[in-house]
């Protein structure tokens, strides 16, 4: 249970009721219990000679207060040899408190603006549509549009793959929308609008989690959607969802 | 604890007002949490990095469902360790997970529980400022204490100050510790 010091004689170190400096004060009000737990530490620490190893023993055998003092001692010390957590570095704990204002979703207004912002933006790309599931019914093994289906998009920033998945919710079919944005920027982080084909009208917002990926929920309709990527706005329209 | 400091739920119900200080004080409390796990699975660290913000996504976003949420330490530990998982499945190169430690299986509750305390000694420690967290740290961690003029000498004290002290710290440290929802040293 200990690791009592063995030299025998009196603590050098250990003076009961010194007062205590806390908070740069001293503290001339110690207790017994106060002075019980000073001994218990000096005990945990291996400071007390032999014989007052041994008396601390029988006291904590005897004293529930000791004994539950010594048992967060016991809890505490095996946690924090046993911890082999590591920091993670100050600019990926930035990145994190970041994310928290990328993720606020935009008033209508803002987003309407916004989404005028991209579309008019000089480095904005319109990208096209290379593949659709539910033209090649037989290749991709899909039966019909109440399936899932697989779209993707190509241009010179970046590929957008999407998957459409019908979702019932009570009667009502929702698409959930699973997209993936493959480009030469990291696309970790960039924000996502989904509006009604040729207009400005977003009805989804989200951004991108680390590996490019995204989803939204929508119903069924013909959308434009637009990232907006550190190189450019890549846009993918008149998609059938 | 001090004043200042706010419970998760106060946290999540302010991060839910879109206060930005109050989710930089979640980052700051649970980052060392969640970046650990994926780097004792042996993941590199752009990929930690990934989960570590892939954890935060996910909080950002399940901020309303979670305000509630006492424990979030142990959601916060198995989100993370799916999101490992998740990624493992994507990236072959990453090493595999511990059998024991499979997400199809869920993280053993005993490894939950260790982690939620080693994150709980961490933060009480934090909390518990200076002198104390050094003469602590020293007893706690150091196989053999080092003599009483060393610690004082590097904390600033003075050596017969150093006993009472470290006892005012311990009850101190352990008022912290259950304000902040540990337990197990009752008997």
């Amino acid at each position: 249970m200990s690791k009592g010091c063995q030299n025998g004689g009196s603590s050098p170190y250990f003076e009961a009721g010194s007062p205590a400096l806390l908070n740069g004060t001293l503290d001339t009000t110690m207790t017994d219990h106060d002075v019980k737990i000073e001994r218990l530490l000096a005990f945990a620490a291996g400071e007390l000679p032999e014989r007052e190893a041994m008396e601390m023993k029988n006291m904590i055998a005897s004293d529930a207060e000791l004994r539950r003092q010594y048992k967060l001692i016991e809890i505490v010390r095996s946690t924090l040899r046993e911890d082999d957590s590591v920091a993670a570095p100050a600019e990926v704990v930035a990145r994190a408190k970041a994310l928290f204002q990328q993720m606020q979703p935009v008033p209508a207004a803002s987003l309407r603006s916004r989404v005028q912002e991209w579309l008019d933006a000089f480095d904005r790309v319109v990208a096209a549509l290379i593949f659709d599931s539910r033209t090649r019914p037989a290749l991709a093994g899909f039966r019909g549009t109440a399936e899932l289906v697989r779209l993707s998009f190509e241009s010179d920033l970046a590929e957008i793959d999407l998957e459409l998945n019908p979702q019932d919710e009570s009667g009502q079919t929702r698409i959930s929308v699973y997209g993936q944005i493959t480009a030469t920027d990291d696309a970790g982080g960039a924000p996502v609008v989904l509006t009604t084909a040729g207009s400005h009208d977003a009805i989804a917002q989200t951004v991108c989690d680390q590996g490019g990926l995204f989803e939204v929920t929508v119903e069924r309709g013909r959308y434009d959607l637009h990232v907006r990527l550190p190189s450019g706005v890549v846009s993918a329209m008149e998609i059938e969802i | 604890m001090g004043e200042n400091h706010r419970s998760d739920p106060a946290l999540i119900q302010a991060c839910l007002s879109r206060d930005q200080s109050a989710w930089n004080e979640l980052v700051e409390r649970y980052t060392r949490l969640v970046y650990s796990i994926p780097r004792r699975y042996g993941f590199s660290e752009p990929d930690a990095d990934d989960v570590h913000q892939n954890v935060f996504r996910i909080l950002a976003e399940k901020l309303r469902q979670l305000q509630d949420q006492t424990r979030l330490s142990s959601w916060i530990i198995t989100t993370a360790h799916r999101e490992c998982w998740r990624l493992r499945r994507a990236a072959q190169r990453i090493p595999a997970l511990p059998a024991n430690e499979q997400a199809d299986q869920s993280l053993p509750e005993e490894a939950v529980r260790r982690l939620e305390r080693q994150h709980l000694v961490r933060l009480g420690l934090e909390a518990v400022g200076d002198p104390c967290r050094g003469l602590l740290e020293t007893l706690f961690l150091q196989p053999a204490a080092p003599p009483y003029e060393t610690i004082a000498h590097s904390l600033g004290m003075k050596v017969g100050s150093i006993g009472p002290t470290r006892a005012r710290c311990l009850q101190k440290l352990e008022a912290i510790l259950r304000e902040l929802g540990m337990e197990g040293w009752d008997e």
